[in-house]
């Protein structure tokens, strides 16, 4: 039984007899009355309660979301939505959290195209909290609530929804993928979720992790390249080298398109890439001046830039696991620095290297680094040995889903 | 070949300082090649192919004796033959430098195509005989015979088309070998190395092989000729040491057993480790038979093994000049020397603990401040395990730590297991989802 008029709708909506699930029923089956009531919104909603009437208010809000809006609905939509988002009963959102989703999207869409970037995180943050079906769980409004941090530089703010609460693996794990259905989340969400995170890990200087969350948007099987993986890897090539000197190959998990043709797409960032493995300043700062356009064109060339001083940095290092003793002219020469003296300082005073300036002579001395700690690996390994444990008994839980079977291995 | 037999592990070192200049070696320490010694060592093909690379050499080099010398025997080669494209080129190259005896025979050159042509016509026409009664052995022939000819008048391309079109019709595993060596041939003229290995390998499958060691050489030798052309000098090094040392001249249209000595032994001497170095190529009793052959190759290997290095490298500087006119090796030989020496900078320094850079220097024929950077290059490679002392000139050797390097790497391995795990239980649990980044078409109906 579907409704036939908006008067209908709001009568029974009122007079609350169904339990959350029979409404969130009838109104899956009114989608047609839904569209076509869209001016008629913002007068429906007037007359009901934000919290006592949460389903409604998220399927009424959907369907204006789902219209071009004027400039008057578009205050009403995005007043009504915050107070909305802010307050709403998260039992009931959550029996329709495609509805949700879709508020929350046009939402951010409107708030950021205002410069109101700031002003949405509070909302989203509700949002993320009424809307997760379990503490863990990623949901779409999580990447919104990032960007949204991101824009305002909130770094801190949007490290709290990186990780899931509470695990003890925290750097490897991502917030848990749970069933869309629950959440309304779509691929885009998730390749969000790691570009987004990736980037704040980025503005917190936290490089080794921003690597492991450009590098998850690999996981994500496709049979088609998407923007978003072509960005991270972008950012994915500056920041292994910043971090390790040189690009970490792409692992094997990674789906095959995606494999083989991600290079076409960044071929000038190889490109640097490679200048950069040459160890030689010079070439790198000829490479970044040669695809400068295209660097700027993905806002990635004042990050870029920031590999020129890491790679004087690591041509200083190498020298130290070359030599034992240096004058500073040839080290200036080598190292391709024009003050060497205070670079060394710089790098001694950071802990970056073991060595030390004789002023007498005008030679530097790199010590043998004793650098033997003991780390404690058995933590590690019961980590490891858990994780492996979990490996297997989802491959034992999959082999034996019917579904599964059906989706990825028979066709 | 007046060399010395004395014992050469011994007196070699004495050998080389009497040698230099002297009539002790050949040819090895000209400083370029010997038209003679190419007429003598080669036939057929291989012989004019070489001709004429030396003659474009020295024209090169601007050492007109040579080109001249060598074009006169290509000139007098290809009136031999029935290759009229040959002796144009040879006639263009000369551009009667020679005088009238040289200068291009028109009548000749159309004599010769009429009566190739000729034999052409009969040739098919014979085959088409052939196929018309289906007799296969027939048929094989007459493709034989026409790749043949082909190949004899220069034309290797429809000469590679015959001898392969024999393949369908081989009946026994020597027709197939034969097959096999005739494309072998062509491939490696027309420089199709890829070929070249497909067949070798072909052949090497065939049965016959095992009993006839003759055709086993020259599978070798040509799967040595094309690793090296592609680079793969360790595996071409390893090819060339299978080579039997009674080649002789059975190969000499390809390749002469003097280079095989010689290409085999520089491969070798730029990949492989001291124990593999022993144990194929000094301990080899037929590899040593080759290498007589080339004494100053020799003497260049044991030079190596004994690390006199000294000696080895002024050895190879002076046989680079001579290896520059090869036409396999010439365009490889300053990347193996380079290898050569990398490797001997390593070795060198291995069994110390210290170095005075100095001494070292004046082993490598070198100064001080090129050999520290030679050293400080090898030590940023990871070749060399030790630290440069710049003000002293000295190298330091470094003892690696073990147990950090250990922990460290068991570290990493724990770490990068974590996240491959943690990123595949992830893609397994999207897949389980259905979250699957599809083509944006199919994206949009599901989207309304």
């Amino acid at each position: 039984m579907a409704f036939d008029s908006p008067a209908a709708l709001l009568g029974a909506i009122r007079e609350g007899r169904q339990t959350p699930a029979q409404l969130a029923g009838l109104l899956n089956t009114s989608e047609e009355l839904l569209r076509s009531i869209g001016q008629d919104v913002p007068n429906i909603l007037r007359e009901l309660h934000v919290v006592h009437h949460s389903l409604a208010f998220a399927f009424l809000l959907a369907a204006m979301a789902g219209n071009e809006l004027s400039e008057d609905q578009e205050r009403f939509f995005v007043d009504t939505s915050r107070a909305f988002l802010l307050s709403c009963d998260a039992s009931q959102v959550q029996l329709a959290p495609e509805k949700f989703a879709e508020i929350c999207r046009k939402f951010t869409e409107l708030m950021v195209a205002k410069g109101r970037a700031r002003i949405a995180i509070a909302p989203l943050r509700s949002a993320v909290q009424r809307s997760r079906p379990s503490p863990n769980a990623l949901t779409p409004a999580h990447p919104l609530l990032l960007q949204c941090c991101l824009l305002g530089k909130f770094y801190g703010l949007a490290e709290d929804h990186l990780y899931p609460q509470g695990t003890m693996r925290a750097q490897f794990k991502c917030l848990d993928v749970v069933d869309p259905k629950t959440t309304g989340l779509v691929v885009k969400d998730f390749f969000l979720y790691c570009y987004y995170g990736g980037m704040t890990l980025v503005g917190l200087k936290r490089y080794s992790e921003a690597l492991d969350f450009f590098l998850r948007a690999f996981a994500v099987p496709a049979t088609q390249v998407s923007a978003i993986v072509v960005a991270s890897y972008k950012k994915y090539l500056l920041v292994s080298l910043l971090l390790h000197g040189q690009v970490c190959p792409i692992p094997e998990y990674t789906s095959q398109v995606v494999q083989r043709s991600i290079g076409s797409w960044c071929s000038e960032y190889l490109e640097v890439a490679k200048a950069f493995s040459t160890y030689e300043v010079g070439k790198l700062e000829q490479a970044l001046e040669k695809h400068r356009s295209v660097l700027e064109a993905d806002k990635n060339f004042g990050f870029a830039k920031q590999l020129i001083p890491s790679l004087s940095k690591r041509v200083i290092q190498r020298l130290t696991q070359t030599y034992l003793t240096l004058s500073l002219d040839d080290l200036a020469v080598k190292g391709g620095v024009g003050d060497a003296q205070a670079v060394l300082l710089e790098m001694i005073e950071k802990g970056e290297i073991h060595a030390k300036i004789s002023q007498k002579d005008k030679m530097v001395a790199f010590p043998e680094d004793g650098d033997a700690r003991v780390r404690d690996l058995s933590g590690g390994i019961d980590l490891a040995i858990d994780l492996g444990a979990e490996v297997e008994s989802l491959d034992e839980s999959l082999m034996t889903n019917r579904t599964f079977l059906q989706h990825h291995v028979t066709s | 070949m007046a060399v010395p037999s004395t014992s050469m592990m011994e007196g070699s070192a004495m050998e080389i300082e009497g040698a230099q200049g002297a009539t002790t070696f050949p040819h090895g320490l000209l400083q370029a090649a010997d038209v003679e010694t190419i007429v003598s060592q080669y036939t057929g093909h291989a012989l004019v192919r070489r001709i004429v690379f030396v003659a474009k050499k020295a024209a090169e080099k601007k050492d007109e004796q040579l080109e001249l010398d060598a074009l006169k025997v290509c000139f007098e080669e290809a009136k031999k033959s029935e290759n009229t494209t040959l002796y144009k080129e040879a006639t263009s190259l000369i551009g009667g430098r020679l005088g009238q005896e040289y200068d291009p025979d028109a009548a000749w050159m159309e004599q010769v195509d009429r009566r190739t042509a000729q034999k052409q016509d009969k040739l098919e026409s014979e085959l088409n005989g052939y196929k018309a009664n289906l007799i296969k052995e027939s048929i094989r022939m007459g493709h034989t015979f026409l790749g043949e000819f082909f190949y004899d008048k220069g034309d290797l391309q429809s000469a590679l088309k015959c001898y392969i079109r024999t393949r369908d019709y081989c009946t026994t595993s020597n027709h197939v070998v034969t097959m096999c060596l005739n494309v072998i041939k062509v491939s490696l003229e027309l420089e199709n190395y890829l070929h070249v290995l497909n067949y070798v390998q072909k052949g090497e499958q065939s049965p016959s092989v095992a009993g006839d060691p003759k055709v086993a050489d020259k599978l070798k030798c040509a799967a040595g000729l094309a690793n090296l052309a592609n680079k793969k000098y360790k595996i071409a090094a390893r090819s060339f040491l299978q080579v039997s040392a009674e080649l002789d001249d059975n190969y000499s249209d390809v390749i002469a057993p003097q280079d095989v000595a010689t290409y085999g032994a520089i491969c070798a001497l730029a990949s492989f480790d001291r124990s593999e170095l022993k144990e194929k190529v000094i301990d080899s009793v037929s590899f040593r038979k080759l290498l007589e052959l080339v004494p100053e190759v020799r003497e260049a290997v044991y030079d190596f093994y004994a690390s006199r290095y000294t000696n080895c490298l002024k050895l190879l500087d002076a046989l680079r000049a001579y290896l520059a006119f090869d036409l396999h090796l010439h365009s490889h030989i300053g990347e193996l020397c380079r290898c050569i020496r990398e490797k001997a900078i390593v070795q060198y320094t291995i069994p110390f603990t210290s170095v005075v850079l100095r001494n070292m220097a004046a082993a490598f024929n070198t100064q001080v401040d090129a050999l520290e950077r030679e050293i400080a290059d090898l030590i940023a490679k990871g070749h060399i395990s030790a630290r440069v002392d710049s003000h002293n000139k000295i190298l330091y050797s470094r003892g690696t730590d073990h147990r950090s390097a250990t922990f460290a790497k068991v570290e990493k391995a724990g770490r990068d297991y974590l996240r491959d795990s943690e990123n595949i239980l992830l893609r397994a649990r999207l897949l389980e989802h259905n979250l699957v980044q599809t083509p944006q078409k199919k994206l949009e109906p599901m989207g309304d």
